[in-house]
């Protein structure tokens, strides 16, 4: 298995897990998990940050190559992104109520 | 004419456009891939985990969550790897005369294990939320028939995967007791990492 790619994945799916977390927050009004205050401000920045993570996904490599990673590694992956999102979600949260 | 001839007459059609608009070719090379589309539909459901008011809609969502991970796990690697064992049906850039977007797999055509993923989790999101699972279901729709046009799949095996990836999802969501259970030792290991804001 090609580490890189690896690496690669988990940062998109940890980046675009926390935006997603975010932008769900924000509408449901979740302020436990919500760092920013401004809902709009927070749904904007979130959708922008996607943007950037997929863009710079799928610009770095070609994606359309055979790399035999399995969808069930690619799912383990995912999980492990969004894992990672949510502490570091609550860590931002703890550091922006400090300040 | 035979089902396999109208499905290779079929494939010929859709496939048949490549190459008419270099706009078209690039978005179906950039959402054909093992990522685009699971990932944005994984999203999707990451979200719904989230997205409730009340209790009773938290459990509706947070099954629905449940359900889509063991449907794919379920479908893709049990049901698509029996399907691949029995008909190993060849790709159709092995058959026929095909305008090829993508590299080359190597695993059976029959059934599109990609599309079995893909509405697996749109199914799931559709029982989470009609709104959102309508607009995901459009997104597999459009996923696998990109799979077609870039030459990777025959449509039926496309439709199969669609079946298989639908029908998993409504029957392992007859299990709510089992997936209720789940949900709760989920939430636990949540509290347990101090992540109580997440369950």
């Amino acid at each position: 298995m090609d580490i890189s790619l690896v690496a690669e994945y988990l940062v998109l799916t940890f980046i675009s897990s926390f935006s997603a977390i975010q932008i769900v927050s924000s509408i449901k009004d979740k302020g436990q998990i919500l760092i920013l205050k401004n809902g709009n401000l927070t749904i904007f920045l979130s959708i922008i940050l996607i943007l950037l993570s997929y863009g710079w996904f799928f610009t770095i490599r070609d994606r359309n190559t055979q790399t035999y990673m399995e969808g069930a590694q690619i799912a383990a992956i995912f999980v492990l992104g969004a894992f990672i999102s949510m502490v570091l979600t609550k860590i931002a949260k703890k550091i922006y109520e400090h300040n | 004419m035979n089902i396999i001839e109208l499905d290779h007459q079929l494939f010929l059609f859709i496939n048949g456009f490549v190459g008419n608009s270099a706009f078209i070719d690039n978005i179906a090379r950039s959402v054909v891939n093992d990522y685009f589309v699971p990932t944005l539909l994984s999203l999707i459901l990451l979200g719904a985990w989230f997205y409730w008011d009340d209790s009773k809609r938290r459990d509706v969502n947070q099954k629905s969550v449940v359900v889509s991970i063991l449907a794919v796990g379920f479908a893709s690697l049990v049901i698509v790897s029996l399907m691949n064992y029995f008909f190993d049906r060849p790709r159709p850039f092995d058959v026929l005369e095909t305008n090829l977007l993508f590299y080359k797999p190597t695993d059976p055509s029959f059934p599109s294990n990609s599309t079995v993923v893909a509405f697996s989790l749109a199914t799931s999101a559709f029982l989470a939320n009609k709104k959102v699972g309508i607009i995901a279901l459009i997104l597999s729709a459009f996923y696998g028939l990109t799979r077609i046009f870039v030459g990777v799949h025959f449509p039926l095996d496309v439709l199969t995967g669609a079946i298989i990836g639908i029908l998993a999802v409504f029957v392992l969501s007859r299990f709510q007791f089992f997936l209720m259970r789940i949900v709760l030792i989920v939430r636990k290991v949540l509290k347990i990492l101090n992540l109580k804001e997440f369950a």
